[in-house]
């Protein structure tokens, strides 16, 4: 039996494939970090649990650079985040877990057209009203 | 927080300003220097009476226990809402005052739609005069 020993600087480190990378790119890690941030502070604050909720509901915000200018605050026991473009305004409203609302608005001087997603729970319908919101 | 005095007295007029202490950082948005929607969005413990406003910048911080600065808005402007919003005088404190008829964002779909609304209204309607915590000056101090 013939045994090589190598040094160990030719091991190779472990790198994630660039398929996972992309999963976490800053604009996520940055949301994610700003959603524990307003959990730790203030009273009430939002439960563990919609803190999850609001992660795994960024998460699936497609494209990722989207994530880039939202503002993500608590409200209460609520998270509420944020974004703003032009004349156009959309909040995804998370209460508590597996609800989440969308309420969009665009204004034209004075005149002022809102709107609430009934029953818009599907995290993946945010990425469409936010391509609605950039176009 | 501390829980303002209760008691609605008459409509205030609207050549009036009043100011809103910001109560949390997301009430204002610092680098722009605006008013944010959270300012006028009510608590469950404000439905008796309204939001709390100050007729001046001291009875608008007066029941908190801290603030991230305060904002300016006139009774005019909220009055000239079509939301049906009127602020009416505390009978307890001759410079506190509440904005009435405000929707409660947790009764339903529509009253949240409502409440980010007229929040959004009301708070492009609002100017801030500091981001920083207000402390009004002490009195009656010995000289």
């Amino acid at each position: 039996m013939v045994c090589v020993t190598r040094p160990l600087t030719n091991v190779r480190p472990y790198v994630s494939s660039k398929e996972t990378r992309e999963l976490f790119p800053a604009s996520i890690e940055a949301a994610f970090n700003r959603i524990e941030e307003i959990s730790k502070s203030g009273s009430p604050r939002p439960p563990v649990e919609t803190v999850e909720w609001a992660k795994r509901v960024l998460l699936r915000v497609l494209p990722r650079h989207f994530l880039l200018g939202a503002e993500i605050d608590a409200f209460e026991r609520e998270i509420h985040v944020n974004w703003k473009h032009g004349n156009k305004r959309v909040t995804v409203f998370l209460p508590s877990p597996n609800r989440l609302k969308i309420y969009v608005e665009r204004t034209d001087g004075d005149k002022v057209q809102h709107d609430l997603f009934k029953n818009a729970d599907d995290p993946w319908a945010v990425s469409g009203v936010l391509k609605w919101m950039f176009s | 927080m501390g829980a303002a005095p209760g008691r609605l007295g008459d409509i205030l007029p609207d050549d009036v300003h009043v100011f809103r202490a910001f109560a949390e950082k997301s009430y204002r948005h610092r680098k722009r220097k605006e008013v944010r929607y959270f300012a006028y969005l009510l608590r469950e413990e404000d439905i008796e009476d309204g939001l709390s406003v100050g007729l001046t910048p001291e009875a608008a911080v007066r029941y908190l226990t801290t603030n991230e600065g305060y904002c300016k808005i006139s009774v005019g402007a909220i009055h000239g809402l079509p939301h049906g919003l009127q602020v009416r005088r505390d009978l307890e404190d001759n410079e506190h005052a509440y904005i009435c008829n405000l929707p409660l964002r947790t009764t339903s779909e529509v009253e949240l739609g409502k409440a980010i609304n007229i929040g959004n209204r009301l708070a492009e309607k609002s100017v801030v005069i500091t981001c920083d915590p207000y402390i009004p000056d002490a009195k009656n101090l010995p000289r």
